[in-house]
């Protein structure tokens, strides 16, 4: 029972990162059909931002608060001056920009920073757990937990009751029709790319208090991950990014924790097995969505 | 209002629509027929700015539309209802409406607007927090119409409004376009069903294979030109050049 428990809390917080790592990357995808490969690089300019702000002595909230801001401007940034210019190209135009971009950043923080690992300061109380009735609860994972629930539920308002949000979830639907109504794409698209960063700097910082350090790669692993979540669950909307994150947490602690000594090496491997079986027998992924083929110009 | 001069549209190699020029006037009823194919609705997408237009000229309230995008000619008051509807099927109904207002967020007026949406087509405003995705084809048109009608557009395009309804809903929806032309709207009609379409509007123009035939009032249409004929042939051409898998 104990150990179960454990579990629930430990995949709980887990998949809640993975959904919001995913719920960033399918938002852009949705409107444009774009995977946006610099995706996990939003995530690393969160660590070096929060790098970057620490030291002083300033109360942690500001660091994170510091992070995902940094995290969702550079991500606007890179809409405006790289996707942009080449939207009206092929597809193809955009997703060579988002790998151009990826590195573009990768290389910034090399220069810039260094390429060796930077340590980052995490507040000590993460480390700490609490007892609770037998039951040993990672304040970590309980940040975690009410972290992404806060930003899931504000996402979901946004979506649900904003008109930009609305408007948002129109634009995955059919584009051309919300322009006719007056809807400028433009806005559509910075306000997805806005969102998108803002999820990469929670997650982010999040990431990076767990690791403990930073480093210009550091937003490859999430991004595979999101990519995997994102195709397990279902490109095509984004209930299916979340219950692919979640799955895909659950599964990999699961397998952490029931696997054998032995054979815990191979843990990703056992994910990838898991995530091909579900492909054959669901192609298009576990949740059925409705964005359309469609793209915008 | 409106003035075309000279338009001429292509995909690629296919000419859609060749020297085409209408024009309607503030307050008109003006349809444009023709068989399948004819370019009718490559027309309203040139207008509404959806296909870019190789040649010729579009003025709407003595303003060019040339290069304008298409967001910045519905902000210059022209709707264009598309064949498919374009509803949003992940929003609900009210939402919809909601992204119909969208160019008059936060007048104050709105709220009269909405009431009166729903008081036309009460089905609305009783499904208003439904999926728009369930709605069924007559209700889809009339959620289309409304949320059009939200954005008090001073040029109201409708693409085959009756396309797919049942005979009453066909009715209603000839009915309540003659209404909204009663009350004053500028409206350009696209339709199959040219008998009822003209017993509503003021002048038509008929297309046959991207080029104007005819043009005039009811009456001179009826009778200059064999409508049925004229269908019949251009269907009969259209089959001949063109191919499936036209996207309208
Ligand atoms: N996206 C497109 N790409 C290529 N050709 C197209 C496209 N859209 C329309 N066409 C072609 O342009 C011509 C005019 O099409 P259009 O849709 O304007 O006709 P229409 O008069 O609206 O016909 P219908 O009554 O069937 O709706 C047709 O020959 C069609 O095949
Ligand atoms: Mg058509």
């Amino acid at each position: 029972m104990q150990t179960f428990l454990q579990f629930i809390l430990n995949a709980l917080s887990l998949g809640s990162i993975y959904a919001l790592m995913a719920l960033g990357l399918v938002i852009v995808f949705g409107i444009l059909r774009l995977v946006n490969f610099a995706y996990g690089e939003l995530i690393m300019v969160a660590g070096y931002a929060w790098f970057a702000l620490q030291g002083p002595g300033w109360p942690w909230v500001l660091l994170a608060v510091g992070a995902v801001i940094a995290a969702g401007v550079v991500s606007v940034l890179t809409e405006r001056v790289a996707f942009r210019p080449v939207r009206s190209d092929s597809l193809n135009a955009m997703l060579v920009t988002s790998f151009a971009v990826s590195t573009l950043l990768q290389n910034s923080a090399l220069l810039l920073v260094s390429p060796r690992a930077r340590a980052v300061e995490v507040p000590s109380v993460l480390n700490n757990s609490i007892e609770f009735g037998g039951l040993r609860l990672g304040v970590n994972d309980l940040v975690t937990i009410v972290v992404c629930g806060a930003v899931l539920l504000a996402l979901g308002a946004l979506l649900r009751r904003t008109t930009l949000g609305i408007a948002l979830r129109a634009a995955a639907d059919d584009f051309r029709m919300l322009r006719l109504l007056g809807v400028r794409a433009d806005k559509v698209i910075a306000t997805a790319f806005a969102i998108s960063g803002v999820l990469a700097g929670v997650v982010g910082v999040l990431w990076i208090t767990r690791i403990g350090a930073v480093t210009p790669t550091v937003g490859a692993a999430p991004l595979l991950i999101a990519l995997i979540a994102v195709v397990v669950g279902g490109m095509n909307g984004l209930a299916g990014s979340i219950v692919g994150g979640y799955l895909l947490g659950t599964l990999t602690v699961g397998l952490q924790l029931f696997l054998p000594q032995e054979v815990l090496a191979f843990r990703d491997a056992f994910i990838f097995a898991v995530v091909i079986i579900v492909l054959v027998l669901r192609p298009q992924g576990l949740v059925k969505g409705r964005y359309s083929a469609e793209r915008v110009a | 209002m409106l003035a075309i001069n000279g338009l001429q549209v292509r995909y690629g190699a296919i000419v859609a629509v060749r020297d085409l020029s209408l024009s309607v006037a503030e307050g008109e009823l003006v349809a444009l027929v023709g068989a399948n194919g004819a370019g009718k609705s490559t027309t309203m997408a040139a207008i509404a700015g959806v296909v870019k237009p190789s040649t010729g000229t579009i003025t709407f309230l003595g303003q060019s539309l040339r290069g304008r995008s298409s967001e910045a000619i519905a902000g210059l008051g022209v709707a264009l209802i598309p064949e498919d509807r374009g509803i949003f099927p992940s929003l609900t109904v009210e939402q919809n409406l909601r992204l119909g207002a969208y160019l008059r967020r936060g007048q104050k007026d709105l709220g009269k607007d909405f009431a009166s949406v729903y008081r036309r087509f009460p089905i609305l405003a009783e499904r208003a927090k439904q999926g728009a995705g369930t709605l069924s084809g007559g209700e889809q048109q009339q959620l289309a119409i409304g949320r059009a009608l939200l954005s008090r557009p001073k040029l109201l395009m409708l693409d085959e409004p009756s396309l797919g309804l049942s005979p009453t809903m066909v009715d209603r929806m000839f009915e309540l376009i003659d209404e909204l032309h009663r009350d004053g709207t500028t409206i350009l009609l696209v339709e199959q069903n040219v008998r009822r379409t003209l017993e509503i509007v003021d002048r038509a123009y008929l297309l046959t294979n991207g080029r104007l035939t005819a043009s005039g009032t009811p009456e001179q249409l009826r009778r200059e030109v064999d409508i049925a004929g004229a269908y019949m042939g251009g269907r009969a051409a259209a089959a001949g050049d063109i191919s499936e898998g036209r996207t309208g």
